[in-house]
C-alpha cells in the first residue's frame, strides 16, 4: 500500500555545479512551483483554505476510520452507499464523489481539484490528471500531520555549500562490489548490508566521522568512512577493495583475525560494537546515542513467573540483533512433522515460538520469594524496537565436536508486523495467533501494527566449512544482489526464495 | 463503479437469519473481488504515474532552468562583479522559468518525453545500453551516466563483464594481456581502453560518443598496496598476505613474512633458507565464488609444482635468482600499464622492447618506487577529495533522504 509513498531513489545525494563549470544556480535542483497551472491559480488566490482542507481531508483519509471516506450519496436515489473502490473527495466542497460523479462535478460546480480517498493524491478536472504538487505532496507524506521539522538552512549556508562543492558522478549511488581478499565473503556482505542502510549512509556522508580528526590507527570507522566515500563519489563501477577495513577489523577483534572463513554474525556484532565504540560509545554506557546505537539498538523484556507463589520478576535486556530458533518444532512433531518437514517455516511462527511461553524446571529457576527451586514460566518480548532490526536465523548448531548446518527453508515476508511480539501486546494479549485488534479502523495508519519493511538479506550458500557468503540490499524500489565484486539485479521473488541467514528489517515511517 | 455492493450494509447489521436472494452470495463475492482486484491495480498505476510523471516534471524544470542560465551565463562571465544581474527567465513549451522559480506549462507526460537528470543535465538514457530490453540509443549525444540497469547473463548491472580469470596465474594473465594488445592493435576501439574513453567524451561534441559501462574489462584484477609493508599485490591475494604480514597466524608465518618483506625491500637476499612448507599455492579458487579452499588444502601445495607455475606474486620464499625474474616481469608489466594509461593508446611495441632489454638495475630500482608512490598516490586521491561531504555542523539533515529515511533523526 505505501509503495506509493516511495520514490525512486535513483539519485545519490549531489551538489550541483552548472555542466560546462561556469554558473551555480542558486538552488540544487531546478524548484518547481506548483503540480500544474491550474494548482497554481488556485494556491496564488486561496492559499490558507487551499492547505487548511487538503489537510482535513488528509485526516479524514489517514486517521479517521476508512468507513467514512468511502462512503458516498447516490445521485440516484439519495441513499448513503459503501464503496470499496476509491472515491473522490472534493478540495472545494464537503462532497464525496464516485469518478463518474466527480467528472460532473468539475464541469457543473468548477471545482477542478478532488482528492483520492486511498492515498491522498490530488486530481486535477482541467489537466485530467493526477498532479503532484510539491507543497500538498509534503503534506500528503506527512499524513496531514502538522510539520514539526524544518528545514533551517539559511541563504549564506546555501551558498556556503555551493561555493564548495564539486559535481558528483550520476553513477555514484553506491552500487560497487567488494573484491573478495582471500575467504573475506563474510565480511563484504555485513559491508553491504551497513553501506545500503540509509542511518548509517546519512551519517557517514554527513560527515559523522572525521577521519581527518580522527587519531585512531587503522579505524574501523574511518576505513568504512573511506568505503561510503568511494561508492558516493567515484565514477568507477568495478568492485572495491576493502583492504583498510580487513587490516583496521582483523587489528580491532583478535578473535575475528586470520586467514580464515568466519561467521557473518559474528562479524556483524563486532563491526556495530566496534563502530559503537568509535563513535563516541563506550564499553559500559547503556543509552548510548551513538549512530550504531540510535539505529540497531532494542531492549528485550524477560519475564519469569513463579509457578508455585505466581511471583513475576523482569528483566530488561539490551539487544542488536534477534537471534531465532529454527529447529523443527519439537512438540507438534507428531501432527506437522510430515509437512513442516518438507515445507518452509515463516519467520512469524519463529518470532511466535521466541516471544513464546518457555516452562523452565525447578532445577533452572530458584525463586527468591519462596526460596527455593520452583518450576517457572519465562516469556521473552520486545520491549523496545530499533529502527533497523537484524534477525538472525540460527542456521549453524554447534555440538560438542561437530557442527551442522540447518538447511530449512525459512520464508520471510517484505513486510512485517512486529506489533504481535512487543511487550505492550504479549503482556496483555495470551491468546496465539489471534492479530492484534485495529481499533481505529483506519487502514492506511492501522492501530496496534508496527510494521517494518525487508531491507537486506544475507545468505549463506552451501555447507557450513566450505559455504559463501551473498547478500540483497533493496534501493528504493529495486533490489541488488551482491555477490563478492559482482552487483546484479535482483527480483523480489529471488530475494524472497533465498537462503536467509540474516534478515534485516527497517522501520516503514518513522515520525518526527 | 455506481453499484458499489448495496447489499453490503444489510449484511453486516442483520443479526440473525438473513437470507438472501439466490444468487446473491455469488454477485456480492464477485463484486468484492472485481473491486478488491481493482484497488491493486490502481494502486500499481498510479505508483507508477506518479514516479514517472514526477519525473517529467523535474526535466520540464531542468531544461529550463539549463536555457535560462546558458542566456544568462555571457554577461556573468564578463563582469564576474557586477552585483545583481537580470533576472534569469527563459520559456520551454513545457514551463517557465522565472528567478529560481520553475511555473510548469500542460502536462509534463505530454510536453516533455525525455528525462533529464537534474543534476547533470543530460538526458537520461531510456533503455539498457545491452541484455534485456536493450535499445541501441542515438549516439550523437550525450547521456547522464546513470543508465538504466543492464539484465545480462555474466554481466553486472552497469554492463561490465564478470571478472573471469582472478584464480588465473599470473603468467596467463600476461598471456591473455598480450593477446589483448595484438587484438587492440589491429582494430582500435576495442574495450580496455574505457576508462580513457570517457575522459574524452567530455568535451567533444558532434562526435559519436561511447557507451561506457565504467568498469574494467574482465581480464582486471586490481592490485593494493599493503598498509603494512608497503608491498602491491594481487587484491585476491590480500588477505592472505596480510594474515603473514601482521603475524596473526602465530609466529612461524610471521616470521617468513618478515623475511619476505626484507627480503623485497632489502637486496633480495638470504629469502632462500625459508622453510618451503610455509608457501602458500595458487589463488584461492573461493575468489569466483565457489568458497575458498581451506588453509590446510592450500598449504599442501608441492614446491615443486609452485616454482614450475611461477603461481602467484604472493611468493617470497623463493629463490633470489627467482625472485628477481618475477620483479622484472611485475615491473613491466605495471610499466606497461600505466603506459597504456597515460598515453590513451594501447602500445604494444613499447612492453616488447622492455622485455627484451635488460635495463640496469639501479634505474629498475628507481623507477619502481615512483611507480608504486604513484599508485599510491591514484589510490588514496579520490577518497580524499571528500566531495561530498558538508560540513556546515547539521548533523539533522541528511544529505540523502531516501524515501524510508525521510524520517532519520
Amino acid at each position: 500500500m505505501e509503495a506509493i509513498a516511495k520514490t525512486p531513489a535513483l539519485a545519490s545525494p549531489k551538489l550541483i555545479k552548472n555542466a560546462k563549470g561556469a554558473v551555480v544556480p542558486s538552488s540544487q535542483m531546478a524548484h518547481i512551483a506548483y503540480g500544474c497551472e491550474h494548482m497554481r491559480t488556485m494556491i496564488e488566490n486561496a492559499r490558507k483554505p487551499t492547505f487548511g482542507h487538503y489537510r482535513g481531508i488528509l485526516q479524514k483519509i489517514y486517521e479517521e476510520p476508512s468507513v467514512i471516506a468511502q462512503t458516498y450519496n447516490s445521485k440516484a436515489d439519495g441513499l448513503s452507499l459503501i464503496s470499496l473502490r476509491p472515491l473522490y473527495l472534493c478540495l472545494q466542497c464537503p462532497n464525496i464523489m464516485t469518478e463518474t460523479d466527480r467528472d460532473e462535478h468539475i464541469d457543473s460546480k468548477r471545482h477542478i481539484f478532488s482528492v483520492e480517498s486511498r492515498s491522498g493524491n490530488v486530481y486535477c478536472g482541467d489537466c485530467q490528471d493526477f498532479i503532484y504538487d510539491p507543497d500538498l505532496e509534503e503534506r500528503r507524506l506527512q499524513k496531514g500531520k502538522k510539520r514539526k521539522y524544518e528545514d533551517t538552512t539559511t541563504t549564506e549556508e546555501h551558498k556556503l555549500v555551493l561555493n564548495n562543492s564539486t559535481f558528483l558522478p550520476c553513477r555514484a549511488i553506491g552500487l560497487r562490489g567488494l573484491y573478495n581478499m582471500g575467504q573475506t565473503c563474510f565480511m563484504s556482505v555485513i559491508l553491504q548490508t551497513l553501506i545500503h542502510n540509509p542511518f548509517i549512509r546519512n551519517f557517514y556522508l554527513s560527515e559523522g566521522h572525521k577521519t581527518v580528526d580522527c587519531e585512531r590507527e587503522s579505524c574501523v570507522s574511518c576505513a568504512l568512512d573511506e568505503m561510503f566515500v568511494e561508492f558516493h563519489s567515484v565514477e568507477k563501477t568495478e568492485g572495491f577493495g576493502a583492504v583498510n577495513m580487513l587490516m583496521g577489523s582483523w587489528l580491532a577483534g583478535e578473535a575475528l583475525a586470520g586467514y580464515q572463513q568466519q561467521d557473518a554474525h559474528e562479524y556483524m556484532q563486532f563491526m556495530l560494537n566496534t563502530l559503537h565504540l568509535q563513535n563516541g560509545g563506550s564499553t559500559d554506557s547503556e543509552d548510548c546515542d551513538c549512530i550504531v546505537h540510535q539505529t540497531f539498538y532494542g531492549r528485550l523484556s524477560s519475564t519469569v513467573t513463579c509457578d508455585n507463589c505466581r511471583n513475576t520478576t523482569t528483566a530488561l535486556d539490551p539487544y542488536m540483533d534477534l537471534s531465532l530458533d529454527i529447529r523443527n518444532l519439537p512438540k507438534k512433531k507428531k501432527s506437522e512433522a510430515a509437512n513442516s518437514d518438507e515445507k518452509s517455516i515463516a519467520l512469524q511462527s519463529c518470532l511466535d515460538r521466541f516471544t513464546g511461553r518457555e516452562k523452565l524446571g525447578a532445577a533452572e529457576y530458584t525463586c527468591q520469594n519462596c526460596d527455593s527451586g520452583q518450576n517457572a514460566t519465562k516469556q521473552l518480548s520486545i520491549k523496545q524496537l530499533p529502527p533497523v532490526l537484524p534477525i538472525h536465523l540460527k542456521r549453524f548448531e554447534h555440538a560438542k565436536s561437530t557442527s551442522t548446518k540447518i538447511e530449512t527453508k525459512i520464508s520471510f515476508p517484505l513486510s512485517l508486523d512486529l506489533y504481535p511480539y512487543t511487550t505492550e501486546y504479549r503482556s496483555k494479549a495470551p491468546p496465539k495467533n489471534v492479530a492484534p485488534p485495529n481499533t481505529n479502523h483506519n487502514i492506511n495508519s492501522p492501530a496496534n501494527t508496527l510494521i517494518y519493511e525487508l531491507s537486506s538479506v544475507v545468505v549463506h550458500k552451501g555447507k557450513i566449512d566450505s559455504g559463501h557468503y551473498i547478500s540483497y540490499s533493496r534501493e528504493g524500489d529495486d533490489w541488488f544482489m551482491f555477490d563478492d565484486s559482482k552487483v546484479v539485479l535482483a527480483s523480489e521473488k529471488e530475494v524472497l526464495g533465498a537462503e536467509a541467514y540474516l534478515l534485516f528489517y527497517m522501520v516503514q515511517a518513522l515520525e518526527l | 463503479m455506481s453499484e458499489d455492493i448495496p447489499a453490503d450494509g444489510h449484511e453486516g447489521d442483520g443479526t440473525a437469519a438473513v437470507t438472501l436472494a439466490p444468487g446473491m452470495l455469488e454477485d456480492l463475492t464477485r463484486d468484492v473481488l472485481e473491486s478488491l482486484i481493482h484497488n491493486v491495480i490502481y494502486q500499481t498505476a498510479l505508483s507508477c504515474h506518479r514516479t514517472e510523471k514526477q519525473l517529467r516534471m523535474q526535466s520540464a524544470a531542468t531544461s529550463a532552468e539549463s536555457l535560462a542560465l546558458a542566456n544568462l551565463e555571457p554577461p556573468s562571465q564578463k563582469n564576474a562583479q557586477s552585483t545583481q544581474p537580470s533576472l534569469p527567465t527563459a520559456e520551454t513549451n513545457a514551463a517557465l522559468y522565472e528567478n529560481g522559480r520553475v511555473f510548469l506549462k500542460g502536462n509534463p507526460l505530454k510536453t516533455t518525453p525525455e528525462i533529464i537528470c537534474p543534476h547533470c543535465k543530460l538526458p537520461r538514457l531510456m533503455h539498457p545500453i545491452m541484455g534485456k530490453g536493450m535499445q541501441q540509443p542515438d549516439l550523437t549525444r550525450e547521456y547522464c551516466m546513470l543508465y538504466p540497469w543492464v539484465q545480462r547473463s555474466g554481466h553486472d548491472v552497469y554492463g561490465n563483464p564478470f571478472p573471469t580469470d582472478m584464480a588465473k596465474s599470473k603468467k596467463e594473465r600476461e598471456l591473455l594481456k598480450q593477446q589483448q594488445k595484438q587484438a587492440d592493435k589491429e582494430s582500435v576501439g576495442t574495450p580496455g581502453s574505457q576508462d580513457t574513453d570517457m575522459n574524452a567524451g567530455d568535451g567533444t561534441q558532434g562526435k559519436e560518443i561511447k557507451l561506457n559501462t565504467g568498469g574494467k574489462p574482465a581480464s582486471y584484477i586490481p592490485w593494493h598496496t599493503c598498509p603494512k609493508c608497503k608491498r602491491s599485490l594481487l587484491i585476491t591475494r590480500f588477505a592472505h598476505h596480510l594474515d603473514k604480514c601482521l603475524g596473526i597466524s602465530g609466529r612461524q608465518s610471521s616470521r617468513a613474512a618478515m623475511a619476505k618483506i626484507s627480503g623485497v625491500n632489502g637486496n633480495s637476499s638470504g629469502v632462500g633458507n625459508t622453510p618451503l612448507g610455509s608457501r602458500m599455492g595458487t589463488p584461492a579458487p573461493g575468489s569466483q565464488g565457489d568458497g575458498p579452499i581451506p588453509k590446510s588444502k592450500a598449504k599442501g601445495i608441492s614446491p615443486v609444482k609452485n616454482l614450475r607455475d611461477n603461481a602467484d606474486d604472493d611468493e617470497g620464499d623463493d629463490t633470489p635468482e627467482k625472485k628477481k625474474k618475477k620483479t622484472k616481469s611485475s615491473y613491466v608489466k605495471k610499466a606497461d600499464r600505466e603506459k597504456a594509461s597515460k598515453e590513451g593508446t594501447p602500445s604494444g611495441s613499447g612492453v616488447k622492447i622492455k622485455l627484451k632489454t635488460s635495463t640496469p638495475s639501479s634505474e629498475r630500482r628507481d623507477s619502481n618506487i615512483s611507480e608504486k608512490r604513484e599508485r599510491e598516490g591514484s589510490e588514496d586521491g579520490a577518497p580524499k577529495a571528500k566531495k561530498l561531504k558538508l560540513s556546515i555542523g547539521k548533523a539533522g539533515s541528511p544529505p540523502a533522504p531516501t524515501p524510508l529515511a525521510q524520517g532519520s533523526p
